[in-house]
């Protein structure tokens, strides 16, 4: 959000996957994987947040030659989405977009859309357990749904990742995503770190601007973001997608995406 | 606004509005009778809606009979509470509100720190979905509907018609003058409580199927079972009917012309528009 | 009947502003005991809700039970934040700005609401507060909505020449002398007013507002006034709220806050004026010690709601009240007030 990370704040860095980032991997993937879908609706709750990230979504919708057939609002305090999705549904799109919300929202408004037939492609917002949303859309509704997260148990995790899960659950015997989350900025950090040779505020963050690539748990990233957000501060890294199909959890891909 | 969709709006607010209803009656009861506001009800409905899960999930219980055990157990909860928490009050309706926010806020960190907080749902008790013509509604939304419609009916049938809710009656006109026509206050209290918790207990459930189970689901839900109590009129269970329509109508049909927040603004101040107009309720007593 | 006062309640009188004055005494120095920021930022958090809920039982003096009164807390926070983050203007302008804007609001909803009574005002003050915080979120291009408000300035540096200059960002001690005062002078003021011919009237409508009516109290007007008097200091509560948090969300203001408020009134006792400011008192600091229980925190918070209400059922300044009482010796010598 501006007012979070812009140029109004020159010692902030991005250097996580957030909201946008996971929108356009996902705007990607969806392409990629249904070329038929000519067009799509985004779902948004009313949390200040809207004109924002409607301005970007669209502009990626159209990088990528999708039509933006409606955004739908709701209320934060809305308890059954079935008019949400009654109104997402009217200008019948191909293909359903949530944004934000949590597991509760992206899960009921899925259970709603496939109940009222609607058979199109849907993805999630951000980072929501996939577990959940299958467990509150139920089995038979969760298909042809795709969400940014990750799926710590596939092969396909980095070699970062594994070694982080596996010394995770040595030491305290859980694992869940949090860890990965939590250790992501540690480990850039570092390298940033060693490239400055100093932890002097000012250097390092001319030393990280000038990075030409950087590690990070989800594989090689770069620097970006100077379009998209007016600072090139945000690392750009491939981002995890993962789907519910048939009403099974599986791990699709890495999606890489750059923010100009 | 295609036909379709207006078609499709109109049976998401009747189905909205059963659920809202549903949520209420047990709320509307302890209003009407014993002129408590029963903030623990949020509570209430919500453990229904747990103890529902667990026997499901864990047990394997059949859906019906959990449903039934869950409004049993949560109904003799309420005669605990009616027992040790309300009897001792019902002279100082300040102690009451105390009492059932005390509860409500014991109630929700129990159930948040032992089950946990992640969302879960009831497996479907009519799974599936059921298209009739454009119109598509989903065989969970159809059994709360079905079930929502008959507890009103039921509601109203046993406070008009039968001994114990004539003398329900008479205690929510006057407890004293009721006491002395021999009516056994204490007990009617009691089972007016307990009744109502297993009305929560039975929505609770429904509702853990129909939308999600979380420790606080029944916060919000508690406002519109308030706004539809107030919109009614205090002393009215068949207003609960006509309120449930108006709040199912604005919820179902405001999203559609616009979005967001403003849906919140337009509903409340349309309700507090018409509680202007009239303010004992649509169907209230004059205070 | 006008508020005549016989030697004897001067004297009462003069004995409560002392006890008074001993604490606000006491409360000076605890910044020379402790530096820690918690701790100064817990008693500054007791005294922004002090004076919330001060306000609140003005409001409840009248007979009107207002759940609305966490959302006039932000109509006052939001108000005096934009005025000083959008406009420039000093924070020491807008907070009574803020106020007086919070008070506006609170006299133009209050005026239909006077047509309603008893458990429909309250349940009416609700959704009131509930679309207040709607509207919020719709005009979120100046608040900011969910997301929230940041940057909003901190009370200006107060530089007088010879004196040292009072910064209010550098440290949490100015802000806690300053909300000190203001708690202080505003339950100066609130006294003042319940004392007074107008809270006489007040508490005449409370009691029965047909026969207050009938005595000529314009019963309306009346319970309008006190809606608007609690609203301003609503409104001043939380434009202090603003410039000291520096960030603003909703939910700070909704729907909880206002029930929050409604209970540290009554557990601390509704029938006496300092009932809410142990109520408050109370019910935010005891949890703040219990904070390392976690989740198990609102076990505390609901526990001492329930013990105060099986074992002091004129909350817990009515406890201070009996304990005076039986220490003195003495009965009464003023008629007792009625709990409300």
């Amino acid at each position: 959000m501006p007012n979070e990370y812009g140029p109004r704040t020159p010692y902030a860095f991005l250097c996580q996957d957030a909201t946008v980032e996971g929108m356009r991997a996902s705007l990607q993937y969806l392409k990629e994987r249904y070329p038929n879908v000519k067009s799509v609706t985004y779902i948004i709750p009313d949390d200040g947040s809207v004109p924002y990230l409607q301005k970007l979504f669209t502009a990626r919708a159209s990088e990528l030659g999708l039509k933006v057939s409606g955004v739908t609002k709701w209320a934060m305090t809305t308890q059954d989405y079935t008019p949400v999705i009654t109104e997402a549904l009217s200008s019948k799109p191909d293909s359903l977009a949530f944004a934000n919300g949590w597991p509760q929202a992206t899960g009921s408004m899925l259970r709603v859309a496939r109940e009222m037939g609607f058979k199109g492609p849907v993805f999630g917002g951000n980072y929501d357990d996939a577990y959940q949303i299958r467990e509150i859309a139920g089995k038979e509704n969760s298909t042809d749904f795709f969400i940014h997260n990750l799926d710590l148990d596939s092969p396909e995790m980095t070699p970062m990742i594994k070694e982080v899960t596996k010394r995770v659950k040595a030491k305290y015997g859980d694992m869940n995503g949090m860890y990965i989350m939590g250790f992501f900025p540690w480990y850039e950090l570092k390298q940033v770190f060693e490239a400055a040779n100093t932890i002097d505020p000012t250097a390092v963050k001319t030393a990280w601007e000038n990075m030409k690539s950087i590690d990070t748990l989800y594989g090689p990233g770069k620097m970006g973001g100077l379009k998209t957000y007016g600072i090139n501060h945000t690392v750009c890294h491939p981002c995890p997608i993962v789907s519910l199909t048939n009403g099974e959890v599986k791990w699709v891909k890495w999606v890489d995406v750059y923010s100009p | 606004m295609t036909p379709e969709t207006a078609v499709q709006t109109v049976a998401n607010t009747l189905m909205l509005s059963a659920m809202y209803i549903l949520v209420a009656l047990g709320f509307a009861l302890l209003m009407n009778i014993l002129g408590i506001l029963n903030f623990a009800h949020a509570a209430i409905y919500m453990m229904g809606g747990y103890i529902c899960f667990e026997l499901i999930t864990l047990a394997g219980v059949n859906h019906w009979a959990a449903l039934l055990i869950a409004a049993v157990s949560v109904g003799l909860l309420g005669f605990f509470i009616e027992r040790f928490f309300f009897r001792p009050f019902l002279k100082n309706m300040n102690n009451i509100v105390i009492i059932t926010l005390a509860l409500i806020v014991i109630l929700e960190a129990t159930v948040n720190v032992t089950v946990g907080s992640f969302i879960r749902r009831i497996p479907s008790f009519v799974p599936g979905a059921f298209r009739f013509g454009n119109v598509s509604l989903s065989g969970d939304r159809i059994a709360a509907f079905v079930i929502g419609s008959l507890l009103l009916l039921a509601a109203f049938l046993f406070i008009r018609k039968t001994r114990t809710g004539m003398q329900m009656l008479a205690i929510a006109q006057d407890p004293e003058a009721a006491e002395l026509q021999g009516i056994h206050t204490r007990r009617i209290f009691a089972l007016t409580t307990a009744i109502g918790c297993a009305l929560a207990g039975v929505s609770g459930s429904l509702m853990g199927a129909v939308l999600s189970l979380s420790p606080f689901m029944g916060d919000y839900m508690l406002v519109k079972a308030i706004e539809i109590v107030i919109l009614a009129g205090i002393g009215s269970i068949g207003g609960v009917l006509i309120g449930g329509l108006i709040l199912g109508a604005l919820d179902a049909s405001l999203p559609l012309f616009i979005g967001g927040s403003a849906t919140d603004l337009i509903g409340l101040c349309i309700v507090i528009v018409l509680l202007l107009f009239r303010p004992q309720g649509l169907f209230g007593h004059e205070a | 009947m006008t508020a005549r006062r016989s030697p004897n309640s001067k004297r009462k009188e003069a004995k409560k502003l002392l006890a008074a004055l001993a604490v606000v005494v006491l409360l000076c120095l605890l910044p020379f005991s402790t530096t820690s920021p918690y701790y100064l930022h817990t008693f500054i958090i007791t005294f922004i809700y002090v004076i919330s809920a001060a306000s609140l039982r003005t409001i409840l003096l009248s007979g009107q039970i207002s759940i609305a009164h966490g959302a006039f807390m932000g109509v006052g926070a939001y108000a005096s934040a934009i005025l000083a983050k959008e406009l420039d203007w000093s924070p020491w302008l807008t907070m009574p700005i803020g106020g007086i804007l919070a008070m506006a609001f609170g006299a133009t909803t209050g005026y239909p609401l006077t047509r309603v009574r008893a458990i429909y005002f309250s349940m009416v003050s609700l959704f009131l507060g509930l679309a207040i915080v709607a509207l919020m979120g719709v005009l979120q291009g100046i608040t900011g909505g969910d997301i929230g408000m940041i940057d909003i300035p901190p009370l200006s540096t107060i530089a007088i020449r010879g004196l040292p200059a009072v910064d209010f960002g550098a440290s949490k001690v100015p802000s806690y002398y300053f909300f000190l005062i203001l708690t202080f002078v505003v339950l100066l003021i609130l006294y003042r007013i319940e004392h007074s011919h107008v809270g006489m009237s007040w508490k005449a409508i409370a009691q029965s507002y047909m026969v207050a009516s009938s005595v000529g109290v314009n019963e309306s007007g009346q319970r309008l006034l006190a809606f608007a008097v609690g609203c301003f200091f609503a409104g001043i509560a939380g434009a202090g709220y603003a410039h000291y948090n520096m960030v603003l969300t909703r939910s700070s203001f909704g729907f909880l806050p206002s029930i929050n408020l409604l209970i540290y009134v009554l557990v601390g006792g509704a029938g006496s004026f300092i009932g809410p400011v142990v109520g408050t008192a109370v019910l935010v600091i005891v949890p703040e010690v219990f904070r390392s229980l976690k989740a198990f925190v609102p076990f505390v918070f609901g526990g001492i709601m329930l013990f105060v209400v099986f074992f002091m059922r004129q909350g817990i300044a009515g406890l201070f009240k009996q304990l005076s009482v039986k220490l003195s010796g003495t009965g009464e010598k003023e008629m007792p007030s009625r709990a409300a």
